[in-house]
């Protein structure tokens, strides 16, 4: 009577990342695809009933036709069933994707979970109890018909559902699409399949969320998995393997530059050298450094900039401090020396608002004067 | 460096020239135009700054003209209170020695030795440039005729650069300075256009982060369109859910078949009435009928009566009329006898009168033949004389002139023959006896002969004589003789022998014309008409005579009678006529009316007899009594029907039909309005899924998500660009700021130096210099500048000089002394100026050893300084 599936949710496929120019956010919008394919490849690999998704699985109904389609051409290395249940970002709206879909023409092995309703087979082993958003914020508890349900003798109950778990997530405070934390104990469920929740999390006893596969964000902890469910029996305990098959990886790095070099920024960087290219990365710098290290920064994170797949550089809490040895090198007499000062004066003086030009002409004088001019 | 003594031999122009005892301040070397004096500062420049290996154009330059000697020069000189002397031959055997402070050099090392003295760098080869290689000194040794023009800082601007500097520290930010401005003046221009505006990438940011914001609230507005169609859809499919639930078409379908049926029962109700309705129509119908034959019956039994009536009053009317006619006959046939009598007898009248004037007319025609005949015979004789006169008239073509003509020709051989006649020899000829004479063998009788041409006169038995008439003879008689010719020529011409005939001839002409026209008058008066129209008339007599019927000798008196008689009874005969034609009339009118009568009496007649045949036919068919028998039966059948009638209009009524109707159209409206509005929901749900389609391919949601993207990382990158743009900006500013201000107080000491100089010529002004190249840039006069070319010539060799002297000072200051050579540098100035820069040389004379060569003693005997002549 096992029930083994694999769990899933928030691939938010035709997520644009509109503000990662050029060809690193192409590819970053075609890897959410690819990526579904690798969660195909598993499924069959390792013998599932179903794939379970629990709610949006694409970024928005407005997708492209051309989305959608290759969106399911990547389900098919996997011929089980695929159960997909509308989220907040594709709610099964008069008009959304899933009804699209539906005009294309589905396989037989794909459910679209829209409608409140048991969905049954596997020779009686398990029921899926699906909570499908029919908004994209339903005031209303979509699982709340869960506890009434009536499904057949033995058979395992495992809910499907998409929102935040009342009470358990950390920073959510959203009133909408809120789920009961006891809602797996009341409903008699193995286990409660969650999604909208990016990060891989067992919420509440039988209650999971898996995160979304492909990681797109900085923030998301524990994402870039997918959930084997192995389920023995209606109130067997879940066995829940979780499988990392997202391609990138996201980083978001802090440097504090306290010694007036650049130090800390670069060894930050050197810490996630190996696979740069699969690596997309935020770096915020702070502190003071002097112009000969600013010029090395730049010189080194242009570099870095090639190396990582994206590198977004977030300078504005750095400051330039320039040195006796800074100003030397640039003019120890002179008018240029004159202006040297000034811009120094200025960008020493907070209250001024000239200071951060200042601070980027100094910056710029010496890379001029680094470059030979 | 101070000069002391300068000995020049075979340099150009210059033997031998010493100029010695140069003092520490001014010096004044005096020379007339050609005595070389510039040579001289030649001399010094060959001395210090040529190798004295020079060749080529150089070493030729220093030779006399035309001569191949070894120009020398010796120079002592004192440099930092240590004596020097220099000491160069160039050409053939060239050669050069320095000493002086316990040192001596010879060849080259003199050379190398001076470049580093003096700090200017040496000629690579060929001969030196001032610009180039004579340090300071191209600065401060002004050659003639150069000294109005820029410094010619040349070379010597690194010495005073380095003055400068020693003076005011080290300002300029040097090469790399300047490279750092240029730098910082293309990044700002990438950025900045010259009316500091974005431009380039930083403009192009901008406008890209605009266009993408009002792209995206486009798609945002596209999204709130998408979204309310997505409503729109929600709201149909509610509608049409409702539809399928409730069930509303089928039931609207049932509530129209019950209707159907009610309204089926209403109909049969409606026909039943119908056909009652029908049949009172018909008894109706019938009952007219019937009423109307026996209306037809009383109508044709009436008019029978007026027919018979009518057809007797056609009758009486008739006989009447005729009476009538017979009197009206009688009386127009006596009328008729009267107006034949009365036409006999007019005409005979009339056949009266007509002989009467035929009679008349044959006489006066018979007179007429007579007088015509006598007037004709007149006529034909006068125009057959006139005829013949008219012919002698023409046969001749003689005029008066022309008898004129032959008159005048007669006179001059007259008067002709008369002169020749006078001018002749008369010879009166007295023969004896027989004895005859001849003349010219011709026998001349006795008597008066007048000779007018040579002669030989032969007298018998004397013999002959020879005479010869005076002159002019000859003359006299050719004319005499040509006279005659004419004379009898134009007789000829004319057809006469002699002036008589012609005479006559003319006169027979004339009266023959004048008898011809008397004789056509003759004519014209007897038949006017012409002779032919005579004759015609005549004829025309004849033929009258001839005609109509015997006279009956007729007269005029009877006639008259005759016409008045027949007159009166063609009157008569007019009454008669319109008497005769009004009885005819009156016949014709009565007979026309009885005819009309007859007519009329026989129409009545055989209406009467076809009415009555009608009658007794119609009787025989169907009798009155009958008739009257059918329409009382007729009568009580409608009766009948319309009970009928009444009966089923009451069950119509009672069966409430418009309630029955009114149901059922509100039944089929129900079913037509739930079933069009189902196709019309299921249509536009169509639509509407179909537009939602369309918007969907396109992928609204990830456009918008994308662009949202876009716009966040326009802004970020827009900012940090902002940031560069103005820090560009700032950088140049502050940059362009501080060399602006380092370069005011770099060039300070010139303006210090320069100062107390300037005073003395103009107060109030500053020499402003050229920051990079140390040329005079601008002259500033109380407060105005002006450019240094502005200036005129005389102003610009003044400032010249005193920056010259300034700069000096400077260099002087720094360790550089140097003398000033000035050659002829004021030929521009004034007096009054000179006499100042008079002043200004003393005052800088005072720390300042200053060389003048002039050719202009005069106006520096007045500077008390030290005179040399050359």
């Amino acid at each position: 009577m096992a029930f083994r599936f694999l769990h899933t949710a928030d691939w938010q496929i035709g997520k644009p990342f509109g503000n990662v120019p050029g060809d690193a956010g192409a590819e970053l919008r075609a890897q959410r695809i690819a990526t579904i394919g690798t969660i195909a490849r598993l499924a069959a690999t390792r013998g599932v009933d179903a794939v379970l998704v629990a709610g949006d699985a694409f970024d928005s109904n407005e997708v492209q036709d051309r989305t959608i389609l290759r969106t399911l051409d990547a389900l098919k290395p996997f011929s089980g069933r695929w159960i997909f249940l509308p989220g907040n970002h594709d709610a099964a709206l008069a008009h959304s994707v899933w009804s699209r879909m539906r005009q294309m023409g589905l396989e037989a092995n794909i459910t679209i979970a829209d409608k409140p309703v048991p969905i049954e087979g596997w020779d009686g082993r398990a029921v899926v109890l699906p909570g499908p958003l029919s908004r994209r914020r339903e005031s209303l508890d979509q699982t709340e018909w869960f506890d009434a349900a009536a499904t057949p003798e033995g058979a395992i109950r495992v809910g499907l559902a998409h929102g935040s778990v009342a009470n358990r997530l950390p920073g959510v405070a959203e009133a909408s699409n809120e789920i009961p934390e006891t809602r797996a104990q009341t409903a008699g469920l193995a286990y409660l399949a969650l999604g909208d929740w990016h990060g891989s999390l067992k919420i509440a006893p039988k209650t999971w969320y898996s995160g979304t596969p492909e990681t797109d964000r900085h923030r998301a902890n524990s994402s870039g998995l997918v959930h084997i469910v192995d389920l023995d029996g209606p109130d067997a305990p879940e066995r829940v393997e979780t499988v990392p098959v997202g391609h990138y990886q996201w980083h978001q790095l802090e440097a504090q530059l306290l010694d007036g070099t650049c130090q800390a920024a670069l060894e930050a960087l050197s810490s996630i050298e190996s696979e740069a290219a699969r690596r997309v990365v935020s770096l915020t710098l702070r502190g003071g450094v002097s112009l000969a290290e600013r010029y090395r920064l730049g010189t080194e994170l242009s570099s870095w900039q090639h190396r990582f797949h994206h590198l977004d550089i977030d300078d504005a809490g750095l400051f330039e401090e320039p040195t006796e040895d800074d100003l030397d090198a640039l003019d120890s007499s002179g008018f240029v020396r004159l202006a040297v000062d000034r811009l120094k004066a200025q960008a020493g003086n907070p209250s001024n608002p000239a200071a951060a030009s200042a601070r980027v002409a100094l910056r710029m004088m010496y890379v001029d004067h680094m470059s030979g001019t | 460096m101070k000069l002391r003594r300068i000995e020049v031999t075979d340099f150009r122009k210059l033997g031998h020239v010493v100029i010695d005892d140069l003092g520490d301040g001014l010096n004044v070397v005096v020379g007339d135009n050609e005595a070389g004096k510039s040579t001289l500062l030649a001399a010094l420049r060959a001395v210090l700054f040529e190798r004295h290996r020079v060749g080529g154009a150089a070493a030729v330059a220093m030779q006399p003209y035309n001569q191949s000697v070894r120009p020398e020069i010796r120079l002592d000189f004192e440099r930092n209170g240590a004596a020097w002397q220099l000491r160069k031959a160039f050409c053939q055997r060239p050669e050069a020695e320095l000493a002086g402070n316990g040192e001596r050099y010879t060849g080259d090392a003199v050379e190398e030795k001076l470049a580093e003295m003096f700090g200017f760098t040496p000629p690579g080869s060929g001969g030196s440039k001032p610009l180039e290689h004579h340090g300071v000194f191209g600065l401060l040794w002004v050659e003639q005729g150069t000294s109005h023009r820029a410094l010619g800082i040349g070379s010597g601007r690194n010495h005073l650069a380095s003055a400068l500097e020693s003076e005011v520290g080290q300002v300029t930010g040097g090469e790399r300075g300047r490279a750092l401005l240029a730098a910082s003046e293309e990044r700002k221009s990438g950025f900045w256009d010259k009316r500091d505006n974005p431009r380039g990438e930083f403009r192009a940011l901008a406008a890209q982060l605009e266009a993408d914001r009002e792209q995206f609230a486009t798609l945002q507005k596209q999204m709130a369109e998408h979204d309310a169609q997505v409503s729109r859809l929600a709201g149909v499919q509610n509608i049409l859910a409702r539809h399928t639930r409730d069930d509303t078409l089928n039931q609207a379908i049932q509530k129209a078949v019950a209707a159907r049926a009610a309204a089926a029962r209403v109909a049969q109700l409606e026909e039943k009435h119908q056909a009652a309705v029908g049949g009172v129509e018909r008894a109706r119908l019938r009952l007219d009928a019937a009423m109307s034959r026996n209306m037809a019956r009383r109508r044709l039994a009436a008019d029978l009566a007026a027919d018979k009536s009518e057809m007797d009053a056609a009758h009486a009317a008739r006989n009447e009329t005729s009476t009538e006619l017979a009197r009206l006959d009688a009386i127009s046939s006596k009328t008729a006898a009267c107006l034949n009598e009365a036409a006999r007898a007019e005409q005979e009248a009339a056949g009266r009168v007509r002989r009467m004037e035929q009679a008349i007319a044959r006489r006066q025609a018979t007179e007429a033949v007579e007088r015509l005949t006598g007037q004709l015979k007149l006529a034909e004789d006068a125009d057959a004389a006139r005829r013949k006169a008219s012919a002698v008239a023409s046969a001749t073509s003689l005029t008066a002139n022309d008898i004129a003509a032959l008159e005048s020709l007669e006179r001059d051989l007259y008067q002709a023959r008369v002169r020749l006649e006078a001018a002749g020899v008369r010879i009166t000829l007295h023969p004896d006896a027989a004895q005859a004479v001849r003349l010219d063998g011709k026998p001349v009788a006795s008597g008066e002969l007048v000779l007018s041409r040579d002669a030989r006169l032969v007298l018998e038995g004397y013999g002959e004589v020879g005479i010869h008439p005076r002159g002019g003879t000859e003359d006299l008689m050719r004319a005499a003789e040509t006279a005659e010719t004419a004379f009898q020529q134009a007789l000829r011409r004319l057809g006469f022998a002699e002036l008589i005939a012609a005479r006559n001839a003319l006169r027979l002409q004339e009266n023959a014309r004048a008898e011809a026209a008397n004789l056509g008058r003759t004519v014209a008066a007897v038949a006017p008409g012409g002779i032919e129209a005579l004759k015609q008339e005549l004829a025309r007599n004849a033929v009258l005579v001839s005609a109509g019927e015997a006279v009956d000798g007729a007269e005029p008196g009877d006639l008259e009678c005759a016409k008045r008689e027949s007159h009166e009874i063609r009157g008569r005969l007019a009454v008669l006529e319109s008497e005769a034609r009004a009885r005819r009339s009156a016949a014709e009118t009565a007979r026309r009316e009885l005819a009309v009568l007859d007519e009329r009496a026989s129409a009545a007649g055989q209406r009467y007899g076809k009415r009555l045949e009608e009658l007794s036919a119609a009787r025989q068919v169907t009798g009155d009594q009958v008739l009257e028998d059918e329409l009382a039966a007729e009568q009580q059948a409608f009766q009948a029907a319309d009970q009928d009638r009444q009966a089923a209009s009451a069950a119509l009524a009672n069966a409430d039909p418009e309630a029955k109707q009114l149901a059922l159209r509100q039944a089929e409206q129900a079913e037509t309005m739930i079933r069009r509005d189902i196709t019309a929901l299921d249509i536009e749900k169509r639509e509407i899924e179909a537009a939602l389609r369309a918007l969907g391919k396109d992928g609204l949601g990830e456009q918008l998500a994308q662009l949202e993207g876009q716009v966040a990382l326009g802004e970020t990158r827009l900012k940090t660009m902002t940031l560069e743009a103005e820090a560009a900006r700032l950088l140049f500013n502050t940059l362009s700021q501080a060399q602006r201000e380092m370069r005011d107080l770099w060039l300070a000491p010139v303006r210090e130096r320069s100062a107390p100089y300037l005073r003395l010529i103009e107060a109030d002004s500053n020499i402003v210099l050229h920051d990079e190249t140390f040329e005079i840039d601008q002259v500033v006069r109380n407060g105005v500048a002006e450019p240094f070319g502005g200036l005129s010539v005389g102003a610009r060799e003044q400032i010249a000089v005193i920056t010259r002297i300034a700069l000096a000072d400077i260099l002087r200051e720094a360790g550089q002394e140097s003398c000033i050579v000035l050659d002829d540098a004021l030929v521009n100035t004034d007096e009054a100026r000179l006499e100042r820069m008079h002043l200004i040389l003393h005052k800088a004379a005072a720390n300042q050893q200053i060389l003048i060569l002039t050719c202009r003693e005069r106006d520096f005997l007045q500077l008390g300084a030290p005179i040399r002549r050359m």
